[in-house]
């Protein structure tokens, strides 16, 4: 059983290697009920080796992955009945038609609404009657969405799940985000798309050379991290020698740009001893916070 | 300079090769796509044609059992339906064209086939053209050097097969170059056709089935054109036929060399105009409909597996049928024949033929030959397993409440239920050919006969699905060639000293000739007992491992 019987997933010290490369090191997360959590990293980060350990299609070197308390690996079926799953890469039977292959998945699942089903396959204007071979990959992916919606799981786990469809589609996806929270669906989303896990995600989950290597809510994550100060001055500069947690200073024409870290209170009084004419304090976007995790060392895929 | 300079100082044109020198690259590259499997077609194919020419002399030593061979063999409908027209078998040269070309030449064409679509659509199907077409390249380069490639391996067979047969036989160098001729002008005739369906159908596979389908048609038209009853000129009316009309240069005809290469030529001018024509990942003839219109639900696994595994089923059970029904038709001829030449009874009898004078025993024969149908289709379908994981497609499946195991299980029934169908049609296709010359199967030994197939075609689901759960990017590779390997043993060991504990090895040495001799329920239970631990043990390794995609 799961150590936190309110979490509804949790990695516990999770490896994973495949031979020499350690794909995941000492993973260990939880989520909770009707939490939208986004999972970001580069290529090669770990995100699907992650969730491919989640879903039981791979064993896990160490550790142990559980859904709703229920081991991922030695229990996968118990698992399923309570998720679904979106692939970012869908490779259908190209000799099924879409609405075949939803009879199918649907069956399996173990059945579904099919007024539901219906909503979702107009919502994403999706036609069910052309043969799998003739779909293009944005018509492949809204099949793995229908079919993972109209489940009604309590929860989704989802990689990548808005590649190949269009933008028109990509914000379609964000309200049925929404409406699977309001819902109390349970959300792990894999992305590269850094403003669809801002707009979308509770908490954020941000993962380098297979380690987690900060999980919070976006205000955490901004509060431990830089924010970019911008004020406008008359005359002389102001003195910052003092000023601890400042960083990347840049003073050109009257303007004074630096990143903080930490209180700001030494660094307004600071600025007070000049003539300053504006001042702006910008908290630092989830695109920012995910490139500073990731500047600081060469990726694996990098090296 | 660092990279970053380098990039920035050179220019677009800088590094750009000659259109030749693309073009010879884009050939690398198709010969590299064909290469492992073409090594092992020529390396199979020209073993089998050295070995057969090898022995003739230890098999045949005096030219007055030479002659009685070739008395006893031409004109006898049972054997020119097995191996083609024999033309001056008493003859190194004519014996190796009708031995080694009857089985060899299916063969052949067959890779012919499966090489040039998938060098023609394999890609393109998979998405890899557009990256190739969308540089410099154009698609007639491309699909020229797609047409040029299967033409240097027919090239290099032609050339190691003439060097092999002249190294470890007698025959003479036209008599080699003919037969090596001919093999490769089936070669290029059948991959050219292949070139020019997948120009006309939507996908790869649809091309190959309907080559396979051109392919079993024209063998049997083939096997049809021995019969007495049948015009002369039948057998020119497909490329089977002219292989069987090449003879040797004394006796034989020229006129199939020429037809081999005009046929190849204007098959691959129409392929290569229609290829300019067609849209990528189009059909020019059969296209998929834009809307299917109503299909039939889809509610179980049960029912998607058998819908997945109907078109094989009904292919092999067709070939089958089709082969054992033929044979069936001229049992009788070949009883006839045997109670006159005795002596050819005790040849036969190194292929463990008990009693070559009864028609059953003949039908026994080659039902055990045709044992390869069911076994090749167990083959298949557990090498579709694989396909399934290897896609990603099973990884869909199986993040729903799916077991392994049940899923695993229900592929390999839905596997058995095809080989019981196949089985058992062979063996009452045989009781309707018989039938129709007057000598027919009784029932009871029809039954017994397609029965007998079962448990070898379950011997090697079994390896098939332990290969699988233990080392799955092996599963076809391995269970084909050690299906292969094991039934190339039987027939070799017939000509060849091979030692005993070698060919004890291949479960084809111990099937019975089923109706000729009465079946051996110890062996077929042994066969079921170990293709069932085979699943058992393949079924909890898949399990235990991780799933494995390409």
């Amino acid at each position: 059983m799961a150590h936190h019987a309110s979490s509804v997933l949790e990695f516990d010290r999770v490896t994973k290697r495949f031979g020499q490369t350690v794909a995941l090191d000492d993973l260990s997360m939880t989520l909770q009920q009707g939490e939208v959590v986004g999972l970001l990293g580069s290529n090669g980060a770990g995100k699907t080796t992650a969730l491919r350990v989640l879903l039981g299609l791979i064993k896990p070197t160490s550790g142990q992955a559980t859904v709703y308390g229920y081991d991922s690996w030695r229990d996968p079926v118990a698992v399923h009945r309570r998720l679904a799953y979106v692939p970012s890469e869908f490779n259908v039977w190209p000799n099924l038609t879409g609405g075949q292959i939803l009879d199918l998945l649907g069956a399996i699942y173990g059945g579904y609404d099919e007024e539901i089903r219906q909503h979702y396959t107009e919502r994403f204007v999706f036609d069910p009657n052309k043969k799998g071979r003739t779909y293009s990959k944005g018509n492949r992916q809204k099949i793995a969405l229908i079919a993972a919606l109209m489940t009604r799981a309590d929860l989704l786990v989802m990689d990548e799940p808005t590649s190949g469809l269009d933008p028109i589609l990509e914000q379609e996806f964000q309200s049925v985000l929404r409406e699977a929270k309001a819902r109390g669906q349970t959300v792990l989303l894999s992305s590269h798309v850094l403003s669809e896990v801002e707009t979308a995600c509770d908490r954020v989950a941000i993962l380098r050379n297979g380690r987690l290597v900060e999980y919070g809510t976006l205000k955490e994550l901004r509060h431990l991290s830089a924010r970019t100060v911008e004020a406008m001055y008359r005359g002389t500069p102001p003195v910052l020698d003092q000023v601890p947690g400042i960083e990347d200073i840049e003073i050109e024409d009257g303007l004074l740009r630096l990143q903080v870290t930490g209180s700001t209170d030494l660094l307004i009084k600071a600025l007070a001893t000049s003539e300053i004419t504006s001042l702006q304090v910008r908290e630092p976007t989830l695109e920012e916070l995910f490139h500073s995790y990731y500047g600081e060392e060469p990726t694996r895929d990098q090296r | 300079m660092t990279s970053a300079e380098i990039v920035t100082s050179r220019t677009a044109e800088e590094g750009r090769s000659t259109p030749l020198g693309i073009w010879l690259v884009l050939l690398k590259h198709h010969l590299r796509l064909i290469a492992p499997s073409g090594m092992i077609w020529i390396i199979g194919l020209v073993l089998t044609a050295s070995v057969v020419a090898g022995v003739w002399i230890d098999t045949f030593p005096t030219e007055q059992e030479r002659l009685a061979l070739a008395q006893s063999i031409e004109g006898n409908p049972a054997f020119e339906a097995m191996f083609g027209k024999a033309i001056q078998i008493h003859t190194i040269e004519g014996f190796t064209l009708w031995r080694a070309g009857g089985p060899l030449f299916p063969a052949i064409v067959i890779w012919g086939m499966l090489a040039a679509t998938r060098l023609a659509r394999g890609d393109e199907d998979r998405g890899h053209d557009e990256l190739l077409l969308g540089g410099v390249l154009s698609r007639r380069a491309l699909f020229l050097s797609a047409l040029v490639t299967p033409l240097i391996f027919a090239v290099a067979y032609t050339i190691l097969t003439v060097v092999a047969l002249m190294a470890i036989s007698d025959i003479s160098a036209s008599g080699a170059i003919r037969f090596a001729c001919g093999m490769a002008g089936g070669f290029t005739f059948f991959a050219a056709l292949g070139a020019l369906l997948v120009q006309l159908t939507p996908s790869r596979s649809s091309a190959v089935r309907i080559g396979l389908g051109v392919i079993g048609a024209a063998l049997a038209m083939r096997i049809l054109s021995v019969l007495e009853q049948m015009p002369e000129w039948l057998p020119w009316l497909t490329p089977f036929g002219w292989f069987t009309e090449i003879g040797t240069i004394e006796v034989g005809s020229n006129l199939p060399f020429l037809l081999f290469g005009a046929g190849t030529l204007v098959l691959a001018g129409v392929a290569t105009t229609l290829a300019q024509q067609r849209e990528i990942h189009g059909s020019l003839l059969l296209g998929d409909q834009e809307t299917a219109g109503p299909q039939p639900p889809y509610k179980s696994l049960w029912w998607h597996e058998v819908q997945q595994s109907r078109p094989a089923v009904i292919g092999f059970s067709l070939v089958g049928v089709l082969l054992t029904g033929i044979f069936g038709m001229v049992a009788n001829d070949f009883a006839e024949f045997i109670v006159d030449f005795p002596a050819f009874a005790a040849f036969l009898g190194e292929f463990g033929l008990s009693d070559p004078g009864d028609p059953s025993a003949y039908i026994g024969l080659i039902i055990t030959m045709l044992v390869l149908v069911p076994a090749l289709f167990a083959a298949g379908h557990v090498a579709a397993i694989r396909e399934e994981e290897a896609t990603g497609r099973l990884t869909v499946l199986l993040i729903l409440p799916l077991e392994r195991h049940r899923w695993l299980i229900t592929n390999v029934l839905v596997g058995l239920a095809g080989i019981v169908i196949i089985s058992l049609l062979v063996g009452f296709s045989a009781m309707i050919g018989t039938s129709i010359t007057g000598t027919m199967l009784a029932p009871a030994d029809a039954l017994s006969a397609g029965l007998n197939l079962i448990p070898i075609a379950v011997l090697f689901t079994g390896l098939g699905v332990l290969i699988f759960g233990i080392y799955p990017q092996l599963t076809g590779p391995l269970l084909y060639t050690v299906l292969l390997t094991s039934f190339l043993l039987v027939l070799l060991d017939a000509f060849l000293d091979i030692p005993g504990w070698l060919i004890t090895l291949s479960p084809f040495e111990h099937q019975p000739m089923v109706p000729g001799e009465a079946a051996n329920l110890t062996v077929s239970a042994i066969f079921l007992v170990l293709g069932v631990a085979g699943v058992i043990i393949g079924a909890i390794a898949f399990r235990r491992r991780d799933m494995m995609m390409d």
